[in-house]
């Protein structure tokens, strides 16, 4: 505790021991590897994902024409489709995540550092919307509005807000009797500053690890709602799209449901391993 | 503010406080219960100058931290008037409260808990700086704060570090340097030494006693030691329930008090000394103190006082001036010895 | 024979920091009948050391050494055996009554279920016992009470409910982890004062950790003062308050200060911090803040010798006279 080197905060400690835990590690590594390749999808096949073979229709994997996954009934690579269905689950888990962060963590801690009436007027309306029946809510949208897939982001992400508003506010409400909260009034900042530079710092650790539960959540939802044919419109594609697609021909083509089901099993594997890792290294028990 | 070390008795007091009253209302249980007031402080009295110590001692739940907090106004007073400098601070706004924040500052008991996790030592003590001397750069901020560092006696070297990698005398020096930061007359220290392990105590009161001489500090210092408390204080207050028991210049209230509680207290301490202990008659108060949602009427303390009579249970005894600056709110007072 | 029997006890924990060595080689008996007060600061490993002793460590935690209880050796016992000597034959009470308490079963259930569980008591007779143990710790009105829920109690009066339960089974130790801290001062003079009843009706060994010295002075016979994981001084409580030879424990009598005498004068402080348990000096742990330190301190650590009958000491230095 000499010397003057600056010193090493909470975030750096918890990466230290999260690239510590294999499990967490290999995991993003794998996922790295994922989002590498949707994003590199064009640029790895001669095919277009809208493309049809027509002279070869539910094909098993056939290297020779550089279809890798095979095609699927209609005559359309299976390697693109995939790789881009991934692009759209990854992108839907992404930005309703971030919606649902972006309006979770204002309301549950402007809610749980003013207290009082505020608080129990925006958890009253957070409990209503609870109680709404939330896939019947997305599947009106999507039957008034159209499958547009921007809805389908902002739909996603305004049902999962209320589980990010309910965890902040609790957090908030434990934070707000630390001393440090106290010790900033006396300080003489003013409330947004309090909530800017105290209260959400300090829950970014536990906001972080249900963003990475969250992201899962969220590609499970649209996978479900592409199962139900709500989801992302033909020809454009998602992972719950194209599983749904070879969940269909199970018995004539099994590799049409076996490569876009390993990519999102995998992607899912890799979130919650992530997810577990960071909240072993925020924990701060082990302190 | 030059050396206030032997203040005249004519000058104004800093701080003024007249029979300050901090209610709480509990929400009852329920939409249709009878929601329920707590007294936590109910008409205390007091004055402060500059350079002077007030010790408040007292039991938990007697109100002394509400006290601290009612003076920083970060829990607003239900009655009464608190004047800093000649200024009313209650009623006051946020926004209002705000230019006397430069006066006022307090020091938290938790060293770990009341420093924030995620911010460096250097952004810790320049907060109050950033927010209420907003005229300044970053380069001046920092030249400060690292004289303040140096002040209090941690290395400036360590401006870029983090609080947990301090101990807890360390982190406490790292809170009196933020509650210095803005050159406050009047510091309110809740407890800052009892979360302390006991050689480290030591250091945290001569500091403090060390920058009060300095610079004149006045010190509103609360704990539950009555030991650390008559080390540091000028004056000492005793408060049962609330309520002001007995107020008196230290040397005073510790050779003869005159509440029988200031008595009990004084007489429940452990000493440090194996005969002293051993030759201890009677344990000298029996019972729990009362909660503060249901204090006793008349005299809070009457149900565990030895000297309660009738009287004591009907009617609550006002604060009354005594000899050599004593006041004291007892029916029956102790003989001075 | 010493009821309790501790030698060259080790404590280690395995962290993501590193090793933290919470105990290093501490050793000292307990009679029967007898308080030792063992005295430290936060970290100095007085805690840890009776968690150990009981079998009580976080699962990171190591323990090398031998404690023998009654002539048997504890570290050697499986696990449920060790389990059904504490609460019979030792028994614990620590800071907070209220963590020690269920908070959805009745001071009743609580009290009768030791009683049935390890003595084999039927219903009625434990809960005589019980009511009998309460009135012994001065709860009033205790075959009333005894129905009431831990949350009903005041503070001081769950501590002694903690106490009651602890003496349930009659044990030969009493282990009391800061049994007075978390209480105010005129209520913990009335637990002190229990205490101390309790231990001449019961006949029984308290093993007392505090960092209180006032609360040693007046409970201890023999008081162990630790620093850093190690003993630095053990002796008669007389002895020890009347002539410290350790300079820490020189430096923690001067560093409080006390009502019994003049105020005003600056306190003694000690400077510095105690060490990172994680790096200890190789020398003398309490080197770093000795005012008499010399080359040799910081080499070696110093070992446990007797330099009067009953007072052992560890310290390089001659000792003041």
């Amino acid at each position: 505790m000499t010397g003057g080197a600056p010193g090493r905060s909470l975030w750096q400690d918890a990466r230290r021991r999260l690239l510590r835990n294999r499990a967490a590690v290999t995991a993003m590594v794998i996922l790295a590897i994922i989002i590498l390749l949707v994003t590199a999808a064009p640029w790895l096949s001669p095919w277009q994902f809208d493309q049809i073979d027509w002279d070869r229709l539910s094909i098993p994997p056939d290297p020779a024409s550089r279809h890798w996954f095979g095609t699927d009934a209609v005559g359309r690579d299976l390697f693109v489709r995939t790789l881009l269905g991934g692009r759209v689950s990854l992108l839907v888990g992404v930005v309703a995540t971030l919606v649902s962060l972006a309006i979770g963590v204002t309301w549950g801690a402007v809610a749980g550092y003013l207290g009082g009436r505020v608080d129990a007027v925006m958890m009253r309306v957070v409990d209503i919307l609870y109680a709404m029946p939330f896939m019947f809510f997305v599947i009106l949208l999507m039957v008034f509005f159209g499958r547009d897939i921007l809805l389908l982001f902002v739909a996603i992400g305004a049902i999962n807000w209320l589980d990010m508003a309910r965890i902040v506010r609790g957090q908030t409400l434990a934070l707000k009797q630390r001393e440090f909260v106290e010790a900033a009034v006396a300080s003489g900042l003013t409330t947004p500053a309090i909530i800017g530079r105290h209260i959400v710092p300090n829950l970014l650790g536990v906001v972080a690890v249900y963003v990475t539960l969250t992201i899962p959540q969220v590609i499970l939802v649209e996978s479900f709602l592409s199962f139900l044919g709500l989801g992302v419109q033909e020809p454009f594609t998602s992972w719950g799209a194209l599983v749904n697609d070879g969940a269909q021909e199970i018995e004539s083509a099994p590799w049409s449901l076996l490569f876009p089901a390993s990519f999102l099993a995998v992607t899912l594997f890799c979130f919650n391993f992530i997810g577990d890792g960071l909240r072993d290294a925020l924990d701060p028990r082990d302190r | 503010m030059s050396a206030a070390t032997q203040p005249s008795e004519r000058t104004e007091s800093l701080l003024q406080v007249r029979d300050l009253e901090v209610h709480f209302t509990l929400p009852g249980d329920g939409w249709l219960a009878r929601r329920r007031v707590v007294r936590a402080v109910d008409g205390v009295c007091f004055n402060l100058r500059a350079g002077r110590t007030l010790g408040v001692v007292g039991e938990s739940g007697c109100g002394k931290s509400t006290l601290a907090r009612a003076l920083l106004g970060l829990v607003p007073a239900t009655g009464g008037s608190i004047r800093l400098a000649g200024e009313e601070i209650t009623g006051r706004t946020a926004a209002a409260l705000r230019p006397l924040r430069r006066k006022v500052q307090m020091v938290f008991q938790d060293p770990f808990a009341s420093l924030d996790p995620r911010m460096t030592l250097g952004q810790i003590i320049a907060e109050p700086l950033r927010a209420l001397n907003p005229e300044l750069d970053a380069a001046e901020r920092r030249r400060r704060v690292r004289h303040l560092m140096e002040r209090v006696g941690l290395a400036a070297g360590w401006i870029d570090r983090y609080p947990h990698e301090f101990s807890g005398g360390q982190c406490q020096r790292i809170g009196i340097a933020r509650a210095l930061a803005c050159g406050p007359e009047l510091l309110v220290c809740d407890e800052p030494v009892s979360a302390l392990d006991v050689s480290v105590q030591a250091q945290i009161v001569n500091l403090l006693m060390e920058l009060q001489r300095e610079l004149g500090l006045a010190l509103l210092f609360i704990a539950h030691d009555l030991a650390v408390v008559r080390q540091v204080s000028h004056e000492v207050m005793v408060m049962y329930l609330g309520r002001q028991a007995e107020l008196a210049p230290a040397e005073l209230l510790y050779r003869s008090p005159r509440h029988p509680y200031t008595r009990a207290l004084l007489d429940s301490v452990p000493l440090p000394d194996p005969e002293r202990e051993r030759a201890r008659q009677a344990v000298p108060l029996a019972g729990d103190p009362p909660s503060p949602l249901s204090p006793p009427a008349g005299c809070a303390f009457h149900t565990r006082c030895p000297r309660a009579q009738a009287r004591c249970r009907q009617s609550r005894p006002a604060l009354h001036p005594l000899e050599e600056g004593r006041q004291l709110a007892c029916h029956f007072p102790l003989p001075v010895q | 024979m010493a009821l309790l029997e501790v030698r060259d006890l080790e404590i280690r924990f395995h962290t993501d920091d590193g090793e933290v060595r919470a105990v290093n080689g501490l050793s000292f008996r307990l009679e029967r009948g007898e308080t030792l007060g063992i005295v430290g600061e936060s970290g100095s490993g007085k805690s840890q050391a009776v968690l150990g002793l009981m079998g009580l460590l976080a699962d990171n935690g190591r323990l090398r050494g031998s404690v023998r209880f009654d002539g048997e050796e504890l570290t050697r016992l499986p696990r449920n055996a060790l389990a059904r000597l504490r609460g019979r034959r030792i028994a614990m009470v620590f800071q907070d009554p209220l963590s020690a308490l269920n908070p959805h079963l009745t001071v009743e259930r609580q009290m009768t279920e030791v009683l049935t569980r390890h003595e084999g008591m039927g219903r009625r007779a434990a809960r005589r016992r019980a009511i009998e143990m309460l009135e012994a710790v001065q709860v009033p009105d205790a075959a009333r009470r005894i129905r009431r829920y831990p949350h009903e109690f005041s503070g001081g009066m769950r501590q002694r409910v903690v106490i009651a339960m602890a003496l349930l089974c009659r044990p030969d130790l009493l282990i009391a982890d800061e049994p007075t801290t978390a209480l105010d001062v005129t209520v913990q003079a009335q637990v002190l004062r229990l205490l101390r009843d309790l231990q001449q009706r019961f006949h029984m060994s308290i093993l007392l950790i505090t960092h209180d010295l006032g609360v040693v002075a007046g409970l201890s016979d023999r008081v162990l003062v630790m620093y850093a994981g190690r003993a630095c001084e053990e002796a008669g409580v007389r002895e020890l308050f009347h002539h410290p030879r350790h300079p820490y424990t020189l430096g923690l009598l001067q560093s409080v200060p006390r009502l019994d005498t003049p105020a005003g004068e600056p306190l003694r402080a000690i400077p510095g911090s105690p060490p990172s348990l994680l790096q200890l000096p190789a020398g003398c742990a309490f080197a770093e803040r000795c005012p008499r330190a010399r080359p040799a301190c910081r080499e070696t650590p110093p070992a446990m010798r007797e330099i009067a009958p009953g007072h052992h000491l560890a310290c390089h230095l001659e000792p003041p006279p």
